[in-house]
């Protein structure tokens, strides 16, 4: 079966003011594709109603060339969603926590609980899984919700800031278990605002501002179409964000002036 | 210089503090989910302050015509008493839901700890907004009650209407405060005895059962009142231990008038407060050095006993084999269990009709003696009746409130299209979680008085009207329990409480007489468990026709005359 995620002309507005304006973009198995722009851009929000929790103003959402919102439910279940930011239910434990996700996704609970001893003793999260998550560390927290987006097995996976908080050695196992990921065939959306990360492991990107989509193509592509070294310095030029060094001898200035 | 420039600092530092813990006490855990708290703390306030104020003015009437009715200021101790008793009581509720915020908590701890504030300035900063908490609370509880006291006894002989207000208000004021610290000085006196981990589990035991003594007060005194000039007269010790009397004696001694037990009261009144707020500064200190040396234990994993392993792991085969179905069966028991403001919603709930019970317990004890219960009577046919139903109405009110809102998309991206395996598993988790142990904990009690036949009987005549109760309650209920948005003015309590009170006593008399009738003629049971399970087999066939094809709701829309109000 071809899985693609077919986003076409959505739009979402906030009081009437576009935060997404009638982007288009083709998400595709075996590839792990970056989203990237400044804040207030409008990835979030896009992330959002790929997830099927923000509903677009107009467009289309398509996978497998239906629309999702003819069989919400069956998209759900195959989608694996790490939120910027999320919110856990802090009162439970790691372990209860996980036990929640994974019973909601109808996981045996056999099968269940020898998933998360086993995913959180990789993670090294078994001594403090049975802590309240009102305990935990950013870092651990985002460990369980990695452990929440991928439990499961989902086709296709939505991640918003998913690398935040966390410690080297788990960066690296993520970024690992997303390339693994990509050569199964899911499909893999990827949204940060650490270019180095997104230039490293992403096979295409996708350059956002203001709402609507700048650039789309590959990192090798970008770099070579617009004659310059390096992601960072494409997002530059695309957000023109070239007066930087002002705005950082301004807010300086600034500082020292309170103090005075 | 230096000095000079260190008290300033302090001094702007202890102003900042002292405003900031003030802000957080007005933050009501009661209310914590209301719309515009501010507002409807405000509003409770002064219902409360003109009740007391009412209460006084009938109490205090017969005072204008003080001559036909051969009053003096000797007998004005006996209307201060029922007035302290209510402040006091009132105060007591007010401390226990701002049990959290009584001392120095983790929040304060992590925000201002790193801050270059020295650990006196923090402590006078809480000190004093706990003082000016309760000054303010007690000043708008009392204002009017303080006018009629100004007044109406002013026609009598030796009394000083401004002194007679004056008195009113502090002895109110030090009522008050003696109940503040009380509870707060309980709080630490715990929190030194008890690891962190058992003080959790014991202080919302405590919170309960203090909920429930000061809850009481509104029940049981108003029975005492009229027989406290006789208790008096009799040397009776209830003078000596009931604190509202000892305030009653510092107001009968600041209007002037002498009595010798009074002025014992007034006399232990004092010493108790002052002893009071000492014993809260010695503990404070002691009691938050222990908290914060415990609060970075790492908790040890539990060892679960095998058997109790096996039982639970039975429990779920049988009960709970479908996923859905546990997993919202668990997250509403742990959340239950561990949400403080939950839990004090449904302890406010329950603690009025189980104090209302004892009372009429200890009250029929007095009058009739042991021998009354060896019989089918109303009252015990009824206990449970009543329980039932203010336990499943408030967890029907409490399931709304949310707890942490935002982490709810997890249920939105994980939803099903068949949502009856999530009202399955609430359901299930509300009968055994509290119907089902209602009714462990009284049958023994039935058992013991009537014999096993009478107690199975009585027993599974109430579950099977608790499960009835359960259905209507939560019927079209498409929510799941704390993870929705809660908007006010959904239930319309304002318009429709006259038709929901009438409703409580059909219910509770109709199904009262039904019981006691039942019990006299046992061989009708029959007849009433197959047309009780046939109603419950309907309404379920009912409800799952309806939910088929709906979905869950996580937001609403306010009522439109919320939104016309701005209340919204």
């Amino acid at each position: 079966m071809n899985k693609i995620l077919e986003i076409k002309k959505i739009t979402k507005k906030y009081n009437n003011i576009p935060v997404v304006n009638n982007i288009s973009f083709v998400a595709k198995p075996y590839e792990i594709l970056g989203y990237l722009g400044p804040n207030g851009a409008g990835k979030t929000s896009t992330i959002k109603m790929l997830s099927g929790l923000l509903e677009p103003n107009s467009g289309q959402i398509l996978f497998n060339g239906s629309d999702i919102d003819q069989n919400i439910f069956e998209y759900k279940k195959r989608i694996g969603y790490i939120p910027e930011q999320a919110e856990l239910y802090s009162h439970l434990s790691g372990k209860e926590y996980l036990q929640l996700v994974g019973r909601l996704r109808l996981i045996p609970e056999k099968i269940l609980n020898k998933k998360i001893d086993y995913l959180m003793e990789q993670l090294v999260l078994s001594i403090d899984m049975h802590l309240p998550i009102s305990n935990y560390s950013k870092g651990m927290r985002q460990k369980i919700l990695i452990v929440a987006s991928l439990i499961h097995n989902p086709d296709i996976l939505l991640l918003d800031e998913p690398l935040s908080g966390l410690d080297t050695s788990t960066m690296l196992i993520f970024k690992d278990i997303l390339r693994q990921f990509s050569k199964q065939g899911k499909i893999i959306i990827y949204s940060s605002h650490i270019l180095e990360v997104v230039e490293k492991i992403c096979d295409r990107v996708i350059i956002i501002d203001k709402g609507v989509i700048l650039a789309d193509n590959s990192v090798t592509q970008l770099k070579d179409l617009m004659q310059l070294p390096s992601l960072e310095s494409i997002f530059k030029r695309l957000v023109h964000y070239e007066n930087l060094q002002q705005i950082a001898e301004n807010i300086i200035s600034a500082i020292k002036s309170k103090n005075d | 210089m230096k000095i000079f420039k260190t008290i300033s600092n302090e001094l702007r530092q202890f102003y900042s503090l002292s405003r900031h813990f003030l802000t957080r006490l007005f933050y009501n855990d009661l209310l914590k989910f209301e719309n515009q708290q501010r507002e409807q703390q405000i509003v409770l306030l002064v219902i409360f302050s003109v009740s007391i104020g009412y209460i006084s003015q009938t109490i205090l009437s017969p005072y204008l015509w003080s001559k036909m009715f051969n009053l003096s200021v000797s007998d004005l101790w006996l209307q201060e008493t029922l007035i302290l008793s209510l402040n006091m009581a009132l105060i007591g509720v007010i401390t226990i839901s701002n049990w959290d915020k009584l001392f120095l908590d983790r929040m304060d701890y992590i925000n201002l700890i790193s801050l270059p504030v020295r650990a006196r300035v923090l402590f006078i900063a809480k000190l004093f907004s706990l003082l000016i908490f309760i000054v303010i609370i007690s000043t708008i509880l009392n204002i009017f009650s303080s006018l009629i006291f100004i007044f109406y006894p002013g026609n009598l002989p030796n009394f000083n209407a401004f002194f007679g207000g004056l008195a009113h208000y502090l002895s109110n004021l030090l009522g008050s405060l003696f109940v503040f610290f009380a509870v707060a000085f309980i709080q630490s006196l715990l929190m030194i005895l008890f690891k962190r981990e058992i003080f959790k589990k014991v202080s919302a035991f405590f919170q309960f059962t203090l909920l429930l003594g000061f809850l009481s007060v509104f029940v049981w005194f108003p029975m005492v009142y009229k027989s406290l000039p006789s208790l008096k007269d009799n040397g009776s010790h209830f003078m000596d231990y009931y604190p509202p009397l000892w305030f009653a004696g510092i107001y009968n001694h600041m209007i002037c008038n002498t009595d010798p037990i009074l002025e014992r009261n007034c006399t232990i009144g004092l010493i108790a407060v002052f002893l009071l707020v000492a014993l809260y500064l010695i503990a404070v200190p002691i009691s938050l050095r222990r908290y914060l040396k415990n609060y970075a234990v790492n908790q040890k994993r539990i060892k679960y006993i095998s058997l109790f392993k096996y039982l639970k792991q039975l429990f779920q085969q049988l009960f709970l084999k479908h996923p859905v179905q546990h997993a919202i069966f668990m997250f509403y028991v742990k959340t239950l269990k561990r949400s403080k403001e939950h839990k004090l919603k449904l302890v406010l709930y329950l603690a009025f009709p189980i104090s209302f019970f004892i009372s009429r317990f200890i009250h029929i004890y007095i009058k009739e003696g042991e021998s009354f219960f060896w019989s089918v009577n109303f009252y015990f046919v009824s206990i449970p009746i009543g329980l039932y139903f203010f336990l499943i109405v408030g967890l029907r009110l409490i399931v709304i409130y949310p707890i942490m809102l935002e982490a709810n998309w997890i249920f939105k991206i994980s939803e099903l299209i068949q949502i009856k395996n999530y009202i399955k598993g609430f359901k299930k988790a509300l009968i055994f979680s509290s119907v089902l142990p209602l009714a462990i904990i009284t049958y023994p009690i039935y058992h013991y008085f009537w014999g096993m036949k009478l107690a199975i009987y009585h027993t599974l005549y109430c579950l099977f009207i608790a499960l009835l109760l359960l259905e209507v309650c939560f019927i079209n209920f498409r929510k799941l329990p704390f993870a929705s948005e809660y908007v006010s003015g959904k239930l319309k309590l304002k318009y429709f409480w006259p038709y929901l009170l009438l409703g409580f006593f059909g219910y509770f008399f109709s199904l009262s007489k039904l019981g006691v009738y039942l019990l006299n003629n046992p061989h009708y049971y029959v007849f009433f468990f197959s047309i009780a399970f046939i109603l419950y087999l309907g309404l379920k066939f009912y409800e799952n026709h309806k939910i088929k094809e709906l979905h869950l709701i996580y937001e609403e829309e306010p009522e439109s005359v919320m939104l016309t109000l701005g209340l919204d």
